[in-house]
């Protein structure tokens, strides 16, 4: 499936929505095309200034061949006013911050047996080692080395156990059940101690993981505002905004989001809102200037338009505003008693390298967030509320 | 496949199982109001394979019942050769799969999963399909391109299937460009390796170790070329053995650029970066290595004890 018909299909449900579903009109006209105003309200004024103004070089060849147009998309100011009264969503810009997995995920058992076996399968198949290229006669390398291969049974591989492929046994290359010859974590380790490095990895580190950790202390206490919980799972910034009446717990746990002030673009606002709410201590770097996702929610009644804070509407995009035609929104937030009918969330994709949220900060600029979680995906079903996972659910990663 | 004999093993497998069928099995049957669940999973067929215990009692060694034989097993036991020709569909000796262990075209499968390749799957994948993503509202038409290799048009009647012309202003087509979707990311795909070697004109010992330093990085065998032409600036003759190449694909290459970007790069003295106006901008890049920056590779014996 293209991104086009996707991308075009979503934004189409989104807006049609709005449009009360019990008007009797026919999608096609006799000659195949729709004609109607419906197919109008599913494009925003924006796209539509584009599809007008896009020019290529087929355009000049195309006006021999006359083709009626599909839609009515070449006239910007489409035949708004003659339709139904659209109802006004309020445009908001989420940010969904993710941590990449830090560490591999663990092997399946099944993984690891597939490649012990083929690896067994490719000592028996391939050239025996060429031990006297690698070594020479008499250096206690090659004493050390011949010590480490009796112990092993004779091979020279060091990752498939006990296993020579040159016997008279070496028809039984199948590993029992239970055999942990094929697990990395061994190897490793056995191959630590032909080293004679073990002792390197007492105290803090493993000598199964070469010294590294992959459980750290924040898996054991299930500290979910850490970031290095989960180090091989993606980790998502999930926040927890005030109670509203009415409201269930799990649906305050939404990702960070806010409403788009004045002219800006959504990854202005994605950013802006970001560290206004969490603070600037996170060394984000946001992926495309498109959102990934969006998310509609539609009150229950229309509310009034809540007057903008006078800190968020600089004067400067006041006076932009007069001199271009005044887009809804901003003649809402002028006051003039628009009713609004609900949010359109729209989500930018953002990865977060070091650094921590910061309460406080929120609280400094009168945003209302009480808690913050880095959750993986499943987790992030179990918490928040069935509907919005429905929504969100393809933006996230499993791994 | 094989004519196979008729042993009670082979029989044993058909004979119902006294043991209860699995719970996962049982509940994944759906309960209609009509028929019982027992009922439905009764009609399943019995297997051992739907049992969860799979771990015997009797210890398993098969060198310990080997040896244990007194008489040798007929040799059809134990050997399979598989034919060398494929004698046509009808013929009752087959030769096995590519991918059976026991064909003679069988080449070792992957033997790890290289964590470059996991990080793609995990972090870049999803990245590039957002970055790639190219937004079209509902209504738009794609504009018609113009002919790759263009026709002739005209009234003239020897036009009809003549050869199509290339492009207008010299004859190298652009290059084609398929959708980026989630189907189709784009992913590392290549990577060869090359080395010419300019001692290997007076002694081709130069072009030995070469090939052998190639092979040991790569874990891949190379193969020589010889050049093309002669060119007397660089004291070149025809058909000369002067170069070396290796091409990886899959885990190899996984593993071949995970050392060059963590143990090789880091270790370059000045390295100013892979030089950003490289590739043609369609996912081919290139970039060299010095002769001291390939003597960088773990596998080279200078590095044997890091």
């Amino acid at each position: 499936m293209s991104p086009r018909s996707r991308g075009a299909k979503r934004i189409a449900d989104a807006l049609g929505r709005a449009n009360p579903p019990n008007l009797d009109r026919p999608l096609l006209t006799q000659s195949g095309f729709s004609t109607t105003t419906t197919t109008n309200n599913h494009v925003c004024r924006s796209c539509r200034q584009a599809l007008s103004q896009r020019r290529y070089a087929s355009t000049a060849t195309a006006k021999a061949t006359v083709e009626a147009p599909p839609i009515t998309q070449l006239s910007p100011d489409g035949p708004e006013a003659s339709s139904a009264p659209q109802p006004i969503y309020t445009v908001k810009a989420g940010v969904v911050v993710s941590r990449p997995p830090l560490i591999t995920p663990d092997p399946h058992p099944f993984e690891t047996a597939y490649y012990l076996y083929q690896r067994r399968l490719n000592e028996r198949l391939v050239l025996p080692f060429t031990q006297y290229f690698y070594y020479k006669r008499g250096t206690p390398a090659f004493e050390h080395w011949r010590s480490h291969r009796l112990r092993r049974g004779g091979t020279a591989t060091r990752d498939i156990g006990e296993y020579n492929a040159y016997t008279p046994e070496s028809w039984n290359d199948e590993a029992l059940v239970g055999d942990e010859s094929g697990l990395q974590t061994k190897i490793v380790q056995d191959l630590i101690a032909e080293e004679g490095r073990a002792e390197e990895f007492t105290g803090s580190g493993d000598p199964k993981f070469a010294g590294l950790k992959r459980r750290t202390a924040a898996d054991d206490e299930n500290n979910q505002q850490s970031l290095e919980r989960s180090l091989q799972r993606t980790l998502y910034l999930l926040v927890k905004n005030k109670k509203v009446k009415g409201q269930s717990e799990s649906e305050s746990w939404k990702f960070p989001s806010g409403t788009i002030v004045g002219f800006e673009g959504l990854k202005e606002a994605a950013q802006r809102i970001l560290f206004s709410s969490l603070g600037p201590n996170m060394n984000t770097f946001f992926i495309g200037n498109h959102p990934v996702g969006h998310y509609v929610y539609k009150f229950s009644s229309p509310q009034p338009r809540l007057a903008a804070s006078p800190a968020a509407a600089g004067t400067t995009e006041k006076s932009k505003a007069s001199e271009q035609a005044p887009l809804k929104q901003q003649l809402a937030q002028e006051g003039d008693g628009a009713m609004i009918d609900g949010e359109k969330t729209f989500y930018m994709k953002a990865r977060i390298m070091a650094g921590q949220a910061d309460l406080a900060v929120g609280k400094q600029n009168g945003v209302d967030i009480e808690d913050y979680k880095w959750l993986s995906k499943d987790e992030v079903e179990k918490l928040v509320h069935p509907e919005y996972w429905s929504k969100i659910r393809n933006m996230l990663v499993a791994q | 496949m094989a004519l196979q004999e008729v042993t009670k093993s082979f029989l044993r497998r058909f004979r119902p199982s006294h043991r209860p069928l699995n719970r996962a099995w049982t509940s994944q049957c759906r309960h209609y109001a009509s028929a019982e669940p027992s009922q439905e999973t009764q009609d399943l067929e019995q297997s051992e394979f739907l049992d969860n215990e799979t771990v015997s009692d009797k210890p398993f060694d098969p060198i310990a019942k080997a040896s244990k034989r007194q008489r040798r097993l007929p040799s059809s036991r134990y050997q399979f050769r598989p034919p060398r020709y494929a004698r046509g569909p009808l013929h009752p000796h087959q030769p096995p799969k590519p991918s059976d262990p026991a064909s003679r075209e069988f080449i070792p499968g992957p033997f790890s999963l290289p964590r470059l390749e996991q990080t793609y799957h995990s972090t870049f994948a999803p990245d590039l399909m957002v970055m790639s993503y190219m937004h079209h509202p509902p209504g738009f038409v794609t504009p018609k391109k113009g002919e790759r290799l263009r026709s002739w048009v005209g009234d003239n009647p020897y036009f009809k299937n003549r050869p199509l012309r290339g492009p207008r202003g010299g004859d190298v087509l652009r290059l084609l460009r398929k959708p980026i979707t989630f189907r189709n990311v784009p992913k590392l795909e290549r990577v060869t390796l090359h080395t010419m070697v300019k001692g290997a004109i007076d002694d081709s010992a130069y072009l030995h170790v070469a090939g052998m330093v190639v092979q040991a990085i790569t874990n891949v065998r190379v193969t020589a070329h010889a050049t093309r032409k002669s060119v007397v600036g660089f004291g070149v003759r025809e058909g000369q053995y002067l170069s070396v190449t290796a091409e990886l694909s899959g885990e190899d290459m996984y593993h071949f650029l995970s050392k060059v970007v963590d143990v090789v790069m880091p270790k370059i003295k000045d390295f100013r970066g892979v030089k950003g106006s490289s590739g043609d901008s369609s996912g081919n890049l290139a970039f060299g290595l010095t002769g001291e920056e390939v003597a960088l590779f773990p596998e080279v014996e200078v590095n044997y004890d890091m």
